[in-house]
């Protein structure tokens, strides 16, 4: 996807760093950058350009815009192998609506890397008299919620500790299946359904219609129509994971829209996510 | 003897001019309107269907026969990997490595084409394939109208002027 001279850039980094490799970060005018645990490494070779900028979209979409407008409308677009671009520059209204971006500034490449079994020491934490508990993962960003999420969901729908369950997925920012085509770039399970590309009020109002999941999850809560579509889900009797940006409980507490969230009881038990170098600690807190 | 073997190698040579022009005429009205009916096929899959674009290009191959089947297949393979290159550039160089029998005005109208594929929304893009389907549709009727015109001209002449220039040498 990436030019040939941007990719001479990589050359200098041998397999096993490349392992290590969280992030691409192309920022018009400056050599691109490498983020790796411990922070962004400038890579050697020659600055970048907006036709570059331009030349890793239509790469990455396969020169298919109509196909990501919607996405790039919302600051990303989604690639095979569960990959996501984010775009950066300047956004052309038409009507009060975001209609594209017009001129490219910068682009960050995340790279997906889906972390199997994680999960399977923390699950018992989310149990109560052998039924799983709707439950709130809480990190800043870049702490891997998502990973987590997406682990957690899959140990649900394959059964990790007991009957596998039905779980219903609205994946608005297409970061946790990552479709490509109608096909789960990410694995989320056998038994789980996911439907992308729409709100999460949308979404999960949809999957209740039709999939009759027992088991519903959405990414990032970050605004008061998230917390209805949440708080509606709940109450058609699913359990529910979701994850939120933010340090702790008390973070939590301190912003009205999660205040709401929590003070309706949805969530029984929050898992705070903290990363100490390249180690992920996870930890479980009851909520009721 | 040597003479006579002259005199129909050059008639023949001459004739073959005629014939390769009204095969070249016959390969052009023949290209274009598979490459129109490609056209169409592109416009419906991403206007309606709004198909990832490598998708619609192999929809558009298998609908069409020959060389301009061959061009949307080595667009729809460019454009799957396109490993840094624009998409505008592949186009380009599939329409030169398909061997299309077009002329520089049919080439044109592809190469406005290409500038604005995958580029757009579906809507923008049926509009684009819709105006460019409806050009190469009229320089194909026109290149057919040529082709009635000029073909049984072009026998003629070439077999005359091999044997003008017969009488001419002999």
């Amino acid at each position: 996807m990436l030019p040939p001279e941007l990719m001479r850039g990589l050359s200098t980094f041998d397999e096993d760093r490349l392992q290590e490799l969280e992030e691409l970060r192309l920022r018009r005018g400056f050599p691109m950058t490498a983020l790796f645990p411990e922070g962004e490494i400038e890579t050697v070779g020659a600055r970048v350009t907006e036709a570059d900028l331009r030349r890793v979209v239509e790469s990455a979409s396969q020169a298919s815009a109509h196909t990501v407008l919607d996405r790039m409308r919302r600051g990303f677009v989604t690639l095979r192998g569960g990959h996501r671009i984010g775009l950066c520059g300047t956004v052309v209204k038409r009507e009060g609506q975001t209609v594209t971006l017009q001129y490219l500034s910068s682009l960050s490449i995340r790279v997906a890397r889906p972390i199997v079994g994680q999960v399977r020491e923390l699950l018992p934490s989310l149990m109560e008299g052998g039924q799983y508990l709707s439950t709130l993962i809480l990190a800043p960003p870049g702490a891997g919620k998502t990973t987590l999420l997406r682990d957690m969901i899959r140990g649900l729908s394959d059964g990790d500790m007991g009957q596998p369950l039905r779980v219903g997925v609205a994946d608005e920012r297409g970061e946790i299946a990552a479709l490509w085509q109608g096909e789960p770039q990410l694995y989320v399970g056998r038994h789980t359904d996911v439907l992308d590309g729409c709100a999460k009020s949308e979404g999960l109002s949809m999957l209740m219609r039709g999939m009759n999941p027992q088991v519903a999850a959405v990414d990032e809560i970050t605004d008061p129509t998230d917390v209805e579509a949440v708080v509606q889900a709940a109450g058609c009797g699913v359990v529910l994971l979701a994850t939120a940006h933010g340090l702790d409980r008390a973070d939590l507490e301190r912003r009205p829209i999660y205040r709401e969230l929590l003070s309706a009881g949805v969530f029984r038990r929050l898992v705070t996510l903290e990363r100490r170098g390249k180690r992920r600690l996870a930890r479980t807190e009851v909520l009721s | 003897m040597i003479r006579w073997i002259g005199a129909v190698l050059l008639t023949s040579g001459s004739a073959a001019l005629g014939y390769l022009a009204i095969k070249h005429m016959d390969g052009r009205v023949r290209d274009l309107r598979e490459l129109t009916a490609g056209i169409e096929t592109l416009q419906r899959e991403l206007g309606w269907r709004l198909a990832p674009l490598p998708e619609a290009l192999s929809r558009a191959a298998e609908s069409v026969k020959g060389r301009a089947a061959q061009f949307f297949q080595l667009c729809s393979s460019g454009a799957e990997h396109l490993n840094g290159r624009m998409f505008q550039q592949i186009w380009r160089d599939a329409a030169e490595a398909s061997q299309m029998r077009l002329e520089r005005e049919d080439m044109d109208l592809l190469e406005q084409l290409g500038s604005v594929l995958g580029r757009y929304d579906g809507d923008s893009q049926r509009q684009a394939l819709e105006i460019a389907g409806a050009r190469l549709e009229s320089q194909r009727a026109a290149a057919a109208a040529q082709r009635v015109r000029l073909g049984r001209v072009y026998g003629v002449l070439g077999l005359t002027a091999g044997l003008f220039l017969v009488i001419l040498l002999i």
